[in-house]
């Protein structure tokens, strides 16, 4: 008996999956896999579950939704250290849900204050190596559930580079998504900034690929094509930040005529013109003669 | 109390003996070695994950265990026709309904013990904590939650069908361990029509999710303040005494 | 001679309608061996289950042993054989006539003592750490035996004790049932096997259709030897229906 609700229980699971799950799946690498035969299209939801669990464990085990610190680097968006709710929430404050964003548990008063100190409180977030490693399981299981999860590439990248301190493995990581999502200009995005401090010229090359695949990704979007929704939209910003990386990159390859035309580029796109105008003007100042910016697209 | 004990051990005998409990031990360990070899990345140095799917499974799995233990105590006496010579010994229904349901519980004990002793183990090795307060408390109150799930399931095995029984604790008490902490909220947004049957369930049924601190051991959280964990365990105490003296009255109205 | 179960216009009806005892009035004296025949389906079980206190009649009154067989403390003087022998095919018998005697409230030494005993008036006193799954069908009736006489019933109630037992082994229970009546218990046992009745009971009474259609002396029933056991039993049923 226990068997027959244990496989109807999954089945559930599955065809639950298969309608939940609308995104418009592309033949993969690896599509035909064991994980795909036993997850089928559910995998890609229980790949994002894998994202949120990274999430609640960068905040010590406490679910805040208001609090996008993880997936905000991998948005390249800044973050404020009290995510708006306060770096030492104690007990007693938790017990507002208008204080801490969670309203959860707004339920009788003896079962919210017994369940609130049965449940991991207060506002941490993971800081030290040893710490951070806890979320790389997670990328890792998110990123082999589902090989289009660009964001589980992206993330992981940025935590295993930046404090896990292992960039040969976060460059891998980025790669292993790049040939499973060939036209994420975000993957190639994080690459370049990847490899902007050590090898300029690698990261340029990766940045001007990230600028074709977001052009490509641009005119589909203008034109009203069919737009794979597991691709970030091709915003604006996004360009701006490649072409400033690019720029950069030309700075440190001692090009500066080039890189005065990559901050052009970036101020035609941009939303907030006074810095980069700032920055061309003395870059300008500095410079005798002007080059145009080399054709790679 | 000697008569209840002596029905206990029986059960607690036929789930050892019967080697449901190892099968399920093996296929934790099968499931949890490998992940615990395994580094993410090549890196070393994660132990939270094995703590989640540890628990996880440690969870899952005493959970099956309380419900089909307790669940088949006292139809298998019928269906095995054990009932007649039992119910012909000058013994109490109450007392068997008792024993029986001591027996599950003690089973299920037994069976938590042995899970949480290769969790030690396993997280032991690769964190370098081995007992901390807070698992514990954990462990106390996964006891106090088997205690109550073995006496729901022996009291409903004495109005329902064996499959229906059950289907129905599982979905019960895996729906409150999963969703309960939600039912308040669910409360707050369900229309009018629905919201006195939905506070019906919130004050009837037992809330399972209090008993489960393991967001607290993952992430090595300090122990649950003396006072409501002492409550918690009054609270489990009080249902599971709910349930046993249904289950005895239950038990007393039955033909065989 | 006092009387071990006293039955009084005792009835029984099944939730689903159907009456399985019909004012059955009944006296058993204490030291008798009593048989209870009757076709399958009769109401032979519905009566033992009434006297062991497994179902409440529905209408009547039922005294065994002076008391109420709802109650613990009647049973405690009771021994039940039941028809099929199913135990905890887990545990051996030396546990299981442990778990019994321990339900009977008696001591681990008395328990030990009781289980050699039986075990060597059973034949199984090699047999006490087998477990019950390997037991033959007529091993498992003599186990059933030692269970209903572990805590020195005065009454003992057996459901078809014969059933499924070889010649030598049906022998050699008429012997221990022999030896109990010698120690003064009572026996009540149901059967549908004429020849039994005929060599061990006192008395005996013919159950058909859920009332009790003859009882008296097992000689009574013979007659004068005209006619046989089997053809007045023939007798007595179809004058009941």
């Amino acid at each position: 008996m226990i068997r027959w609700i244990f496989i109807l229980l999954w089945l559930g699971t599955l065809a639950g999956g298969q309608r939940l799950v609308t995104i418009r799946r592309r033949q993969t690498v690896g599509g035909g896999d064991v994980i795909t035969r036993i997850f089928g299209e559910s995998r890609a939801l229980i790949s994002a579950r894998m994202l949120h669990k990274a999430d609640r464990y960068f905040h010590g085990g406490v679910m805040l939704d208001n609090c996008d610190y993880l997936h905000g680097h991998a948005h390249h968006h800044e973050h404020t250290d009290d995510c708006g709710h306060g770096v030492d929430v104690d007990d007693e404050a938790l017990a507002r849900p208008a204080a801490t964003g969670d309203d959860h548990y707004a339920g009788a008063g003896w079962y919210r204050r017994l369940i609130l100190n049965t449940r991991p409180a207060g506002h941490t977030h993971l800081s030290t190596v040893r710490e951070v490693k806890e979320l790389l399981p997670w990328f890792r299981l998110a990123t082999r559930l589902d090989p289009h999860n660009v964001q589980g590439y992206d993330v992981g990248a940025y935590w295993l580079a930046e404090k896990v301190n292992a960039p040969a493995k976060a460059l891998a990581l980025i790669d292993e998504g790049i040939t499973h999502n060939p036209e994420a200009f975000e993957l190639a995005l994080t690459k370049g900034e990847l490899l902007m401090e050590t090898d300029p010229a690698a990261a340029d090359s990766a940045l001007a690929a990230a600028e074709k695949k977001w052009l490509a990704a641009r005119k589909k979007f203008e034109e009203g094509e069919a737009y794979p929704p597991h691709l970030s939209p091709p915003e604006f910003a996004l360009m701006e930040r490649i072409q400033v990386y690019r720029a950069k990159c030309m700075l440190d390859l001692g090009r500066r005529e080039q890189a005065i035309a990559f901050f052009q580029r970036a101020l035609a796109v941009s939303d907030n013109k006074t810095a980069l105008q700032e920055r061309i003007r003395e870059l300008s100042s500095q410079t005798n003669g002007w080059a145009p910016p080399p054709s790679d697209h | 109390m000697g008569k209840i004990f002596a029905i206990a051990k029986l059960s607690v005998l036929e789930l050892f003996r019967k080697k449901d409990v190892y099968v399920a031990i093996v296929l934790a360990l099968v499931a949890i070695v490998p992940l615990a070899v395994v580094n993410a990345f090549g890196i070393e140095g994660a132990v939270r994950y094995i703590r989640e799917v540890a628990l996880l499974l440690v969870w899952g799995f005493s959970v099956i265990i309380c419900v089909t233990t307790s669940a088949r105590q006292i139809p298998n006496e019928t269906q095995r026709k054990t009932i007649l010579p039992l119910l012909a010994k000058p013994v109490s229904r109450a007392q068997i309904a008792l024993g029986k349901t001591l027996g599950s519980i003690i089973a299920s004990w037994g069976a938590l013990a042995m899970f949480y002793g290769c969790y030690i183990v396993i997280a032991g090795l690769k964190s370098g904590i081995w007992i901390e307060p807070v698992l514990l408390q954990s462990v106390i109150l996964h006891a106090c939650f088997a205690a109550l799930a073995c006496s729901m399931t022996v009291c409903g095995s004495l109005a329902l069908t064996p499959s229906a029984n059950i289907t129905a604790c599982l979905l019960i008490i895996a729906g409150g361990l999963l969703f309960g902490d939600h039912l308040p909220d669910l409360i707050n947004k369900a229309p009018g029509l629905f919201r006195p049957p939905l506070i019906g369930l919130e004050y009837v049924l037992p809330r399972f999710e209090l008993f489960d601190l393991r967001a607290r051991v993952i992430h090595s959280h300090a122990p649950v303040p003396a006072g409501v964990f002492l409550f918690i365990l009054l609270y489990g105490a009080a249902y599971s005494a709910v349930f046993m003296g249904l289950a005895a009255g239950l038990f007393k109205r039955k033909q065989y | 001679m006092t009387q071990a179960v006293v039955c009084h216009h005792l009835s029984f009806t099944y939730p689903n309608g159907h009456q399985g005892l019909h004012d059955l009035s009944l006296s058993i004296e204490q030291g008798e061996i009593f048989g209870f025949l009757g076709p399958n389906g009769a109401g032979k079980t519905t009566t033992i289950k009434l006297l062991l206190g497994l179902m409440k009649p529905t209408a009547g009154d039922l005294l065994v042993l002076g008391g109420k067989p709802a109650e613990p403390k009647t049973r405690a003087a009771i021994g039940y054989l039941p028809e099929v022998a199913n135990y905890y095919d887990f545990l051996t018998i030396g546990e299981l006539l442990s778990f019994y005697g321990a339900l009977c409230g008696m001591s681990r030494q008395k328990i030990n003592d009781r289980t050699m005993e039986l075990a060597q008036l059973t034949g199984l006193e090699t047999r006490l750490k087998t477990p019950l799954r390997q037991f033959s069908k007529g091993m498992l009736q003599r186990a059933g035996l030692c269970q209903a006489l572990l805590h020195d019933p005065a009454l003992l109630i057996l459901d078809e004790p014969m059933t499924g037992l070889d010649p030598i082994a049906r022998s050699q229970m008429r012997g221990i049932l022999e030896n109990l009546r010698k120690d003064g218990k009572t026996i009540f046992f149901s059967s549908h096997e004429l020849s039994e009745a005929e060599i061990m009971c006192d008395r005996v009474g013919v159950l058909c259709d859920g009332g009790l259609r003859w009882h008296g002396p097992t000689r009574d029933m013979a007659g004068d030897g005209s006619e046989n056991l089997e053809r007045k039993f023939l007798k007595i049923i179809s004058e009941g229906k």
